[in-house]
Parts: structure tokens; sequence; C-alpha cells
């Protein structure tokens, strides 16, 4: 047989050989799962320094997820929202960027940090009671800086300066925004599009350049709408490589007036969850209920939780109950709620 | 193989519509599959390296060129996961067997088909340079830059590895 039939043949042949994989499989996978490139992780490379600098990439990936998901544009492009929302939620991301910013290693600091929150809001031992009013005055006055906290970030909800749009000089983007020196989120229009007649989704690709470190972005928005009830849900991931990144969780919710907000961040690493930090906000009519939600090591099968409530946030007198089953320090789980009704 | 239709559903991709990716993905899968087997001698782990090309091609669809042949670029980037894939492969059949062949050993055993026939008649270069030429269609050129070896080593392994199939392949051919 000559060249030209030996060439047929082989043709013949690899075109016997099934690929079971679908085009199908791979847009599923690539709708869920973008690849990364391999770097080192950023809170690896820059264990405690990173603070400012993750609050910074946290907090801009809410920023554009709330372009995005809450302010409802007409266009495919993610622009920035008036972030009232996402003032609430520098909170959770100034105590993810402190439980986070510990070494991953040995995860000394993420503990101490636990440790020291533990120790806030524990002030006594598991057998005091809770209408002891000194005891209560204590604790109440310990969870204070953190109520403060959220109390003066929500009156600085003009935030707009914090996400400022810029010209993208980055090719492979159309769109940049400059969050803080040397750190600029690129992003294009929606990569991807799915949508049925009650929901809508989205993908798009982004990336995040800190300095000469580049993160890879994804984010998936869904937005579903039955009636008057409208859902959104965005998922933004901020990889370091593939089994290393930051999810961000983000829903809202309204029907007939009632509006129910939901954030959750979560560290993955070696893509086991290490820190999960939620905030919820739930407002009927005048009444809004906040819930606050820190927790380790998801393996640790037993509770501890706090749940404060505020009756007048003129003054300090809360409620405050308790529960505390056997805890250890690293499996701690905290929840605060902060319920306010209006007079 | 239509390479204008390679195109336009890659210029649709570049555009955002996703629904160009089925008619791109079965013009180019083969090509891609044979980059990757060429290396892995293994039809399980070609698939999985199938997989991470498209997903790693659809995530920067932007920066693809299109002057240059797709087809290449699908075989090189099939090539350097291959790669990795095989050296990773190789390291923890070391590990577990404790010898530096144990994965050429390993994989050996499974050679029963037409392409284990191959594999079996030529080197590791030859082999890869015919599925290069033959199923992904690149020329000589391009493998020669691929491989990073002289244009006239390709050729003259390029024939040289015909020759061995014309006599080896007879009961095939």
């Amino acid at each position: 047989m000559n060249e030209e039939g030996l060439k047929k043949v082989i043709k013949q042949e690899a075109q016997k050989i099934e690929i079971r994989t679908s085009a199908n499989d791979i847009l599923e996978r690539y709708k869920v799962e973008k690849m990364v490139k391999k770097k080192k992780p950023w809170y690896l490379s820059r264990p405690f320094a990173y603070g400012a600098s993750a609050f910074g990439v946290l907090a801009i990936a809410l920023g554009i997820g709330l372009g995005i998901g809450l302010n409802n544009h007409a266009s495919n492009t993610p622009t920035i929202a008036p972030a009232q929302n996402a003032i609430l939620n520098q909170a959770s991301y100034e105590i993810l960027a402190a439980v986070t910013s510990g070494s991953v290693d040995d995860g000394t600091s993420s503990q101490s940090m636990a440790r020291n929150l533990k120790n806030a809001f524990n002030p006594y031992d598991t057998n005091d009671v809770a209408d002891d009013n000194a005891k209560l005055k204590e604790a109440v006055g310990a969870f204070e800086q953190y109520r403060e906290m959220v109390f003066d970030l929500e009156r600085k909800s003009v935030s707009q300066e914090f996400y400022t749009p810029i010209e993208s000089d980055d090719a492979n983007y159309a769109y940049a925004i400059q969050i803080s020196d040397g750190l600029i989120l690129y992003y294009n229009d929606a990569s991807f599009e799915d949508r049925d007649e009650e929901e809508v989704n989205k993908t798009y690709n982004a990336s995040l350049k800190d300095g000469n470190k580049t993160f890879d972005v994804t984010l998936e928005k869904t937005v579903e709408t039955e009636g008057d009830e409208v859902e959104t849900e965005i998922s933004t991931k901020i990889f370091t490589d593939r089994q290393n990144y930051v999810e961000i969780k983000e829903s809202f919710e309204e029907d007939s007036g009632e509006t129910e907000q939901t954030y959750e961040l979560t560290k993955f690493v070696n893509e086991s969850y290490q820190t999960r930090i939620k905030f919820e906000r739930e407002t009927e009519g005048r009444k809004t209920e906040k819930k606050f939600e820190i927790e380790k090591d998801p393996n640790y099968s037993g509770s501890y939780e706090y749940k404060i409530k505020n009756l007048n946030v003129d003054n300090n007198t809360f409620t405050l109950n308790y529960e505390n089953k056997d805890v250890n320090y690293d499996g701690a789980k905290y929840v605060f709620n902060n319920e306010t009704i209006y007079p | 193989m239509s390479t204008d239709e390679i195109l336009l559903a890659l210029r649709e991709l570049k555009k955002g519509n996703m629904d160009a990716f089925e008619s791109f993905y079965e013009n180019t899968k083969r090509t891609t599959y044979f980059g990757a087997y060429a290396i892995l001698k293994d039809k399980m782990l070609a698939e999985d390296v199938l997989q991470e090309v498209y997903l790693k091609f659809l995530s920067m669809v932007n920066e693809v060129d299109e002057s240059k042949s797709i087809v290449a670029f699908l075989a090189t980037m099939a090539r350097n996961m291959a790669l990795n894939v095989y050296n990773k492969e190789k390291r923890n059949v070391e590990l577990q067997e404790g010898h530096d062949d144990g994965y050429e050993e390993f994989k050996l055993g499974e050679r029963k088909d037409f392409f284990d026939r191959m594999r079996l008649l030529l080197n590791d270069e030859e082999y890869e340079i015919v599925i290069l030429h033959v199923i992904d269609e690149m020329k000589h050129r391009e493998i020669a830059e691929l491989l990073n070896i002289p244009l006239g080593s390709v050729t003259w392994k390029y024939n040289n590895a015909i020759q061995k199939l014309q006599k080896g392949m007879e009961d095939f051919l």
C-alpha cells in the first residue's frame, strides 16, 4: 500500500475511535467551572499584609455582583450599583479578611482570631446564666464593637467612589474598574447566556490584577422571575488556582415589598471549605432582621451560637439568649442576630 | 473537516454565541483528541485532556489568533496538557512500583487495536509525527515548530515511520 492509502486507513481508523465527551458536556462544565491558571495562592504569598487587599478583592467582587444582579440593567454589561447593600457586607469582608489573613499552613492567626472572637462573646463559663445583669452588660459591650462597625459602614453607604470605572488597558477585557492603587478588575460582557421563560443565567469572565499578580474571577448570575417574586443569585469565585479560591454567593429576593438578602463567603483550600461567613438581612415593612454568622471547620459536629436581639438601637438594651454545647475553639460557630424594630 | 466552518464558529464564540461551540467542537475534537492520545496512548486520559483543552480554549477564546492554524493551536494545547498528565502519571506509577519504567510497562499491556499496533512499531517521536500529520493534518513545518526539531528531521522521521507501517501493518491494511 502506498503512502496515500496508508494515510486513508489511519484516518478511517481514527474515525472509529469513540469520543464520549460531547460538546454539551464541556459547556456544562464550562458554565460551572472555569479553567484557571495555576498560581501561588495570594493568601499564602502575602499572609498577613493581605488583609486590606483581600477586603478589596472581595468587595469588588461583591460590587460587580451587585451591579449585575441587583440593578437589573438591560444591557449585558455589569455596571456598578449604588452599594448600599454592599456596605453591609464590608463588615463581613473585614472579618473574613481578618479570619483568612492568617497563614493557611498552620492556621495560627485564623485560630487566634477565632479565639478572640469567641472570648469576646463568651467571657463566662458556660454554666453562667444569661439573666445575670452585670455579665449580660459585659457581653453586650463585647458585641458593641462589631455592631458599631456594621452600623458605621451602613451609614457610609455612599460608596460609589469605592468602585471607579476606568478605561480598560487590557486588550482581552472591554471594561475595567479601579478598586485601589494597583488593584484593578477587568471584565467582559457575558460570555455565556442561557434563558427560559422564568430563568436567565449569565456567566462573566473577569480578571483581577493586583500589581504583578493576576487572579481569575468568574461570575455567574441567575435571575428567576415568578409572578411578582424576583430572585437573583450571584456566585463569584476568585481563584488562585482550581483548588484554592474564595466563593461569594449572594441572593436577593423580592416579593410584595418584602426583601430577603443573603451573602455567603467561603474560602476553599484544596477544594475543601475552611471558613464560611454568612450575612442575612430580611426586611418586612419597617422591620429589619439581620443575622451574621461565622463558621469554621465544617467537620465539627457540635453547635455553638449566640442570638442577640436589639429592641432599641438608641440604647444598649439587649436581650441575650445563648445556647452552648460541646465546643472547641477550632470548631466554633458564631451567630449574631440583630433584630431592629422601629417604633 | 472544514477550515471555514471552524473559523466561522470561532468568530461566533468570540462574540459570546456559545451555540457555535457544538460545530466548533465536532470539527476539531478528533484532532485534539489525538494530540493528547499521541502522548498518553490511553483513551480515558486522552478524553480527560480533551475536556481540559476545550475548557481552557473557551476561557481564552478572545485571545485566539485567527491568522494561525486553529487545529495546530488546539493540538499544541493538547500536547502540552498531555505531557503534564503523562509526567504526573509516570511519577505516580514510579512511586507505586518503585522503578523507572513502570509506566511504560503498565501501558504496553493494553495495546491491542490499530493504534496500539502503530505504537509498537514506531518510536515515540515517529508515532507523534504521524498522528500530527495524518490525523491532525498539521504541515511538517508546523510539526517542526511544535516539537522544536528541524524540518528535515520531521520529514525524514515521517518517511521512516511510513515505511515501518507499510511493512508492519499489512494485516490491518
